[in-house]
């Protein structure tokens, strides 16, 4: 069942464009000049109950406005949206009993009060009653270990323990998605390691779906099993974390040490020499020309202390592909 | 002091796009110049003269003090100043090569520039349709008459940057607010210092009242050498001591930053 | 439709509940903010004290009258900045894209704005008005509980009329100054009776600041105890609401397909 439904979805903004220094900006104010952005250009997928997608791409590709789409903050130039059945705009209320919204640069919380009273007020807008209220707030703080700080007033709390106020507050009522726009910026891994292992309960156990932004590619990486990469407004890539990686691991990193002899490598096919010191040798293998195994055998193994085959990082793919315009799959 | 001329450049250049937004303000400064003037038509309704001031004469103080006033309103600057010291911003502000306090006068005025320039002229304008010349204008008294709103403009931003500095100590700082432009609404907009009850006048002397609304609009309507020695005085007086209370409070809060982690 | 009523004055009762609290933690300033509504207010008795020097009377009210005036801007300011605290920084929240966390929340986006902040230190007015109202009319249950009427409709009318000002930044991206400068007109038109003004004047006040509708009427009916007037500031109220919540919410479409200053893309 797909509660999610983008079909050619588009944005544009219309920004006035500004000129440098103090006699053009007299002449701005006079005549302003527009410009049209696209935002988000024609694009469309669908997602499933229970996946948890990664919504990625570079800075200002257009993810932000996306999701903002979605969660009926903007409304859509043309194209059509349904989240869970509903129209954002035309359901917005109804649509907000059903979801829940983490924003990593903004706060939902108010500052001064504690965690608890925080979760009673979010209790009381989305008509929880008490006694369930103070089940959830229970469930909430075993599940993120608040009890050190339930009682201190928000404001007074470490960015970690914000943020997990933060996301507890958005799932009070149980919503059927959510979506988290870079949840983990800023955050020590350890802090990081367990909102992984939360998103990843909670779509065990309550089949909640997950929609997630984050400039994190381990946050992906472990979570993720379906990734969406939009670049320059468009959707460049759409397929599971598997595919991914299969179609664009073409390469491997091979690391050799010597033991101080030399080892000559390069006439070896489909390697490429990345860097060259004493005892250490750094190539990356194109796989698609040779299979590594024949990388291997080539090798001096008589002369080689210790070797390294690592997958290229999922970093620099994503990176590869940010980096190239809207390429066709 | 060339860095604080650029500052005060830029500060001008970002408030040109929001020329826009005086167009509100605009609206209300007329909707209150029009309402003080009909309260001060009221109260002349049988009576030429009130302490020493013909009808055109205190119609003529209440709208230059009234530009001044309005002219001299920055509460965004205020809101800034006092965000950044309780988020503890402040702290990169700190370590800049330029004096904070400087700084922050030179965004101030830049901020107020374009404001104050069209109030000023909105103000004569409206002023030269609705109200009678003012007798005895002495174009030669230009001068000294510029020198003293320049000076009282100056006065009145050195006490708002100092009230925004009190957030180094006060989490609310916005009473402090009001009560300044309380002071400066009641003794020196609404009523021109003569008009006060004898008991007052002498307290009000000492207010800022005197050397950032009073002087130099009084000397607008009714120029004297006497006045004007009295008022530069003052105003030479105030800002000095001003300047060296900001530096000092300045010192004290940096000392006692407590910059808030996350 | 009654669960939703109930519901919104659950979330109001509770913001205003923890406003308060918050306040109250911080004693000294708490105690401090009272204080200085109080001196502000004392300036501008002052204010009268020397008008009142120059005309003994004033055509058509005395001096009982003139304190009620001055009740009722107290006491309708106070119940605005007490209970509808947030609606003078619409335009602040607008411009900064704080607007965002409300849309998401499941309750009607200006309540919920409106609601979430209070100014305790608007006690201080309240309790002025109600200090300068008994002054003003004594023990006259009827006027007292006229009184009462007016302050809270005042109050609404305020607020809504300040939440309309500030939904004009939806389409004119930097108004700060709205809310600081309403503000201080409406204090300003309510410190003189309506005699005071001349034509032009009075008409700005029944329609660009309607404070005729606001405090010169209520006055009027304490006054009079005719209640024709009652009626109109009643219907003027209702629509003034109505108009409000309809522009914040053309605003919102706006708001939503428009890039402002913080949004990020």
């Amino acid at each position: 069942m797909n509660v999610i439904e983008v079909q050619n979805l588009s944005k544009n903004f219309k920004i006035k464009k500004k000129r440098k220094g103090f006699k053009e900006s007299f002449k701005y104010v006079l005549r302003p000049d527009f410009k049209i952005i696209k935002a988000v250009d024609n694009i469309s997928f669908c997602v499933k109950k229970g996946e948890i997608i990664a919504f990625i791409g570079p800075n200002g590709a257009g993810k932000s406005t996306t999701i903002k789409l979605l969660i009926s903050i903007l409304y859509p130039d043309s194209g059509s949206i349904k989240v869970l059945g509903l129209d954002p705009i035309k359901n917005r209320k109804k649509l907000a009993y059903k979801i829940g919204t983490v924003f990593g640069q903004k706060e939902q919380l108010w500052a001064h009060l504690t965690p608890y009273d925080n979760f009673k007020f979010f209790a009381a807008i989305y008509d929880i009653s008490n006694n369930e209220a103070e089940k959830r707030i229970k469930e909430l703080t075993n599940l993120f270990e608040f009890e050190r700080f339930i009682n201190t007033p928000v404001k007074n709390l470490s960015l970690g323990q914000r943020i997990c106020c933060e996301i507890a507050a958005s799932i009070i009522h149980n919503p059927q998605i959510l979506f988290l726009d870079e949840p983990t910026i800023g955050l020590d891994p350890i802090v990081k390691e367990n909102i992984r292992k939360f998103i990843k309960n909670m779509n065990k156990e309550y089949q909640t779906t997950v929609f997630l932004t984050s400039h994190d590619v381990s946050d992906i990486e472990k979570l993720c099993k379906r990734i969406i990469i939009m670049n320059d407004s468009k959707i460049v890539i759409d397929s599971s974390m598997e595919n991914l990686k299969y179609n664009y691991l073409t390469k491997k990193i091979l690391e050799i040490k010597t033991n101080g002899s030399t080892i000559d490598i390069s006439n070896i096919k489909g390697v490429n020499i990345l860097k060259r010191e004493k005892s250490i040798i750094k190539a990356d293998i194109d796989i698609s020309k040779k299979d590594i195994s024949d990388v291997i055998k080539a090798l001096d193994y008589k002369n080689i202390v210790d070797i390294n085959i690592t997958n290229i990082p999922l970093e620099n793919i994503i990176s590869k592909i940010y980096s190239s315009k809207a390429a066709k799959l | 002091m060339k860095k604080y001329f650029y500052i005060f450049k830029t500060a001008i250049t970002e408030k040109i796009s929001y020329l826009l937004n005086l167009l509100f303000t605009f609206i209300f400064f007329c909707l209150i110049i029009f309402i003080l003037l009909s309260i001060w038509n009221y109260i002349y309704a049988d009576t030429q003269i009130i302490n020493g001031y013909l009808l055109n004469q205190v119609m003529w103080y209440v709208l230059l003090a009234e530009v001044l006033w309005f002219g001299g309103h920055n509460p965004i600057f205020i809101d800034d100043v006092s965000n950044d010291i309780k988020t503890g911003n402040i702290a990169c502000k700190i370590n800049k090569p330029y004096n904070y306090i400087f700084f922050s006068l030179a965004k101030y005025l830049g901020d107020i520039f374009l404001q104050m320039i069209v109030f000023l002229l909105i103000g004569i304008f409206i002023g030269c349709i609705f109200i009678d010349f003012i007798q005895n204008f002495n174009i030669k008294s230009i001068l000294p008459i510029v020198t003293t709103y320049t000076f009282g403009i100056i006065i009145n931003s050195l006490i708002y940057i100092i009230i925004s500095l009190s957030s180094f100590w006060f989490e609310e700082n916005k009473p402090f607010i009001w009560i300044y432009d309380k002071i400066i609404v009641i003794f020196g907009i609404v009523f021109p210092l003569e008009m006060l009850p004898d008991w007052l006048k002498p307290l009000t002397m000492y207010t800022p009242v005197f050397v950032s609304v009073y002087g130099p609009v009084k000397l607008t309507i009714d120029f004297s050498m006497n006045i004007f020695y009295k008022v530069m005085t003052a105003q030479f007086l105030w800002f000095i001591g001003l300047i060296i209370l900001a530096l000092y409070i300045y010192q004290k809060g940096a000392k006692k930053i407590n910059s808030n982690g996350g | 439709m009654l669960y939703r009523i109930k519901k919104n004055f659950k979330i109001l009762k509770m913001s205003f509940i923890y406003n308060i609290l918050k306040e109250m933690e911080n004693r000294g300033s708490f105690l401090s903010q009272i204080i200085f509504m109080t001196i502000n207010n004392i300036f501008f008795i002052v204010q009268w004290f020397v008008f009142f020097g120059f005309k003994k009377i004033i055509v058509g009210y005395n001096f009982n009258d003139i304190l009620m005036l001055w009740a009722l801007v107290s006491a309708s300011c106070g119940i605005a900045h007490l209970f509808f605290e947030n609606v003078f920084y619409i335009p602040e929240i607008i411009t900064t894209g704080k607007l965002d966390a409300y849309i998401t929340q499941p309750l009607n986006v200006l309540w919920n704005v409106s609601i979430s902040k209070t100014n305790p230190s608007a006690l201080g007015d309240l309790i002025n008005g109600f200090i300068l109202a008994f002054f003003a009319v004594g023990i006259n249950l009827y006027k007292i509980l006229l009184f009462l009427l007016f302050l809270i409709l005042g109050g609404i009318s305020i607020a809504s009329f300040s939440a309309l000002c500030g939904s004009l930044v939806f389409w004119f991206k930097r108004g700060e100054g709205i809310p600081h400068n309403l503000y201080f007109s409406i204090v300003m038109a309510g410190t003189y009776p309506e005699g005071v003004f001349n034509g032009f004047v009075k008409f700005l006040f029944y329609t660009v600041i309607p404070v005729g509708f606001m405090l010169y009427m209520p006055l009027k009916t304490i006054c009079s105890l005719k209640l024709t007037y009652f009626a109109t500031v009643l219907l003027f109220d209702v629509l003034l609401v109505i108009l409000t919540f309809f522009v914040f919410n053309n605003g919102l479409r706006r708001y939503s397909s428009s890039n402002l200053i913080n949004n990020r893309v």
